[in-house]
């Protein structure tokens, strides 16, 4: 006879969600301008501009969630490695200042009179821009890790939890700033383009973690393989299939694909992008959800 | 010296004595129940359960077995609770063994609950302090540990007991001696002869549980069966062992990424975009 404590639950999935795409906007940007010599500059300036929003959001619903708020500093003056909860503390600190208000800083010196004194400083901005975007991956990568340090199956017993939670995030990040690039009234084509052909592929990449994640925990067995039947047939079947495949998955490619192939000939309506970015988005949330409460089912 | 509580299941007549002995020391108030017409008087562990004894039905070959084992902190060697705990509140008594929470220190975030590899989670939450206890502690009269609403708790080893030379009230209390109390070492022998007895009585499956992947147990088992049917995992592990390669399956995912979509992707547009700038 058991009764099943559900103490995590959507405040958290939530939280997780916001991590990960708050960390992709740091080094999803960051990287196209990179890879590109500057060409997409614009790309890591708007993801720098999303990451302080959403980590304030995420960081008001982490200490929302504890059941004795007043007493956060206590995780801040504590440092203790072995925990992941105190390795994300630190990480998310740490991002929030590099990724969240100096790089943007930077980019807003351009602009606000009493941001001045950082103007045309680039090689700074950069330095930087490079040391959020490793903190950004890192932020990205604890909201997976966290869950997977936990004794619940679902989550633990395989070590490619946070391969999904990276890809999915990076996803969401991509997603987030085609749809701001995609919004704004001078649209750089070259920008959009390419955003939709890096989204595509981590996509793919996202599928085949799923697919590892999903065959390793059945061929563990025992509970693991329970927990891998509650996603392809049990209680979070119609959340697996339709959320996460479709919504967060093929749809998206789907309209990617078409975007890009038909860039060839002539524009794509910019209403497909949209929709395919808003999927990712709503995707990439489904997919931690159900981890949370898929994750609590088997114990 | 490091102690342990030995249960012993073909001991155990499942009189739930241990469950009201600990209430009792610890002053903790009853929990929330339904009647559901079986001996369960709890459910499942909770804020205020520190210990109760689950009844598992086994239908054998030869005969119908009825086991019964008692669930509760097993005060782990290597506790995952404390590894997790972000606050620095759980810690491992030096002396006893005894895996302790600071419910001062503890913030409520959950995290020990779902680091515990042992029945579904042995640190419970407490939202507030019920009314019952707050009377007895208003009396003037002490409770063992520390009442604070919005954190974990659980078994405590009745270390303040034990410090004064005493069992653990679970213990002192067991009338078939299903329960006993000492050195870890010397648990491990009585553990060892039980063992040998109950086989030569035909318990073929009869067995010591007190898991190596946690560093053993100070709660050491004797049971007749296997671990798995009283809900015990076989071979569990502490939670954060496989920390370095899950988060390295983590950032070579970012690295594939990076170098896959992101350099190739890029790098295109920079060549593309000469023409459009």
């Amino acid at each position: 006879m058991h009764e099943v404590t559900h103490y995590w639950h959507w405040l958290l999935a939530i939280y997780l969600f916001l991590g990960g795409l708050a960390g992709a906007c740091g080094f999803t940007g960051h990287f196209a301008e990179v890879f590109s010599k500057g060409r997409l500059k614009k790309l890591a300036e708007i993801g720098s501009y999303c990451v302080l929003p959403i980590i304030v959001l995420s960081l008001i619903i982490l200490v929302a969630d504890l059941a004795r708020p007043l007493y956060f500093w206590r995780f801040i003056i504590t440092f203790r490695p072995s925990s992941l909860m105190s390795q994300g503390t630190w990480l998310l600190t740490l991002f929030a200042i590099f990724g969240g208000v100096i790089t943007p800083a930077f980019f807003l010196s351009e602009k606000v009179d009493a941001l001045s004194f950082l103007k045309g400083k680039d090689g700074a901005r950069k330095v930087c821009q490079w040391i959020g975007a490793i903190l950004g991956i890192g932020v990205a990568g604890y909201t997976g890790v966290l869950l997977s340090v936990k004794s619940l199956p679902m989550w633990g017993a395989t070590s490619f939890l946070p391969a999904v939670f990276v890809a999915s995030a990076t996803s969401t990040g991509i997603a987030l700033i085609l749809l701001i690039a995609n919004l704004q009234a001078k649209k750089d084509e070259v920008a959009i383009g390419a955003l939709e052909k890096a989204d595509a592929i981590v996509i793919a990449f996202e599928a085949i973690a799923f697919a590892v994640l999903i065959f390793a925990l059945k061929s563990a067995g025992g509970s693991a393989a329970d927990a891998a039947a509650v996603l392809l047939s049990g209680e979070y079947a119609m959340m697996f299939w339709i959320g996460v495949v479709i919504v967060a998955l093929l749809g998206p490619l789907a309209l990617e694909l078409y975007g890009i192939s038909a860039a060839k000939k002539a524009h794509p309506p910019a209403s497909l992008t949209t929709l395919a970015c808003i999927s990712v988005l709503v995707g990439g949330f489904i997919v931690r959800w159900m981890f949370m409460y898929g994750g609590q089912v088997v114990r | 010296m490091a102690k342990a509580i030995l249960y012993d299941e073909s001991k155990c007549t499942a009189c739930r004595a241990c469950y009201v002995a600990c209430k009792q020391w610890n002053v903790l108030s009853a929990a929330e129940n339904k009647k559901l017409g079986t001996y369960y008087n709890a459910l499942t562990l909770g804020g205020t359960t520190w210990n109760l004894i689950d009844f598992i039905e086994k239908d054998d070959p030869d005969r119908f077995r009825w086991h019964f084992i008692t669930q509760r902190c097993m005060h782990c060697g290597d506790p995952s609770c404390a590894k997790v705990c972000a606050a620095g509140a759980i810690s491992k008594d030096e002396e006893t063994g005894f895996v302790l929470i600071d419910n001062d220190k503890c913030l409520g975030c959950k995290n020990c609950h779902y680091a515990c590899p042992f029945w579904e989670g042995v640190p419970r939450f407490r939202e507030e302090i019920s009314e019952s206890e707050k009377e007895w502690m208003d009396e003037g009269n002490e409770v063992p540990g520390k009442r604070v609403a919005g954190t974990m708790f659980k078994c405590r080893g009745c270390i303040d007991r034990v410090q004064n030379g005493l069992e653990p009230a679970c213990v002192t209390t067991c009338p078939p001696d299903a329960l006993q109390f000492g050195d870890r070492a010397e648990m491990l022998a009585v553990a060892d002869a039980r063992v040998a007895l109950l086989k030569e009585r035909g318990e073929a499956k009869a067995q010591i549980y007190n898991p190596e992947g946690v560093g053993g147990t100070g709660v050491i088992y004797v049971l007749t069966d296997d671990p798995e049917v009283y809900g015990l995992p076989a071979d569990p592990k502490v939670s954060t062992a496989d920390m370095v390669t899950k988060w390295l399956t983590g950032l070579i995912t970012a690295g594939i990424l990076t170098i896959v979509p992101f350099w190739m992707v890029f790098k295109a547009a920079e060549a593309e975009g000469k023409g459009g700038e």
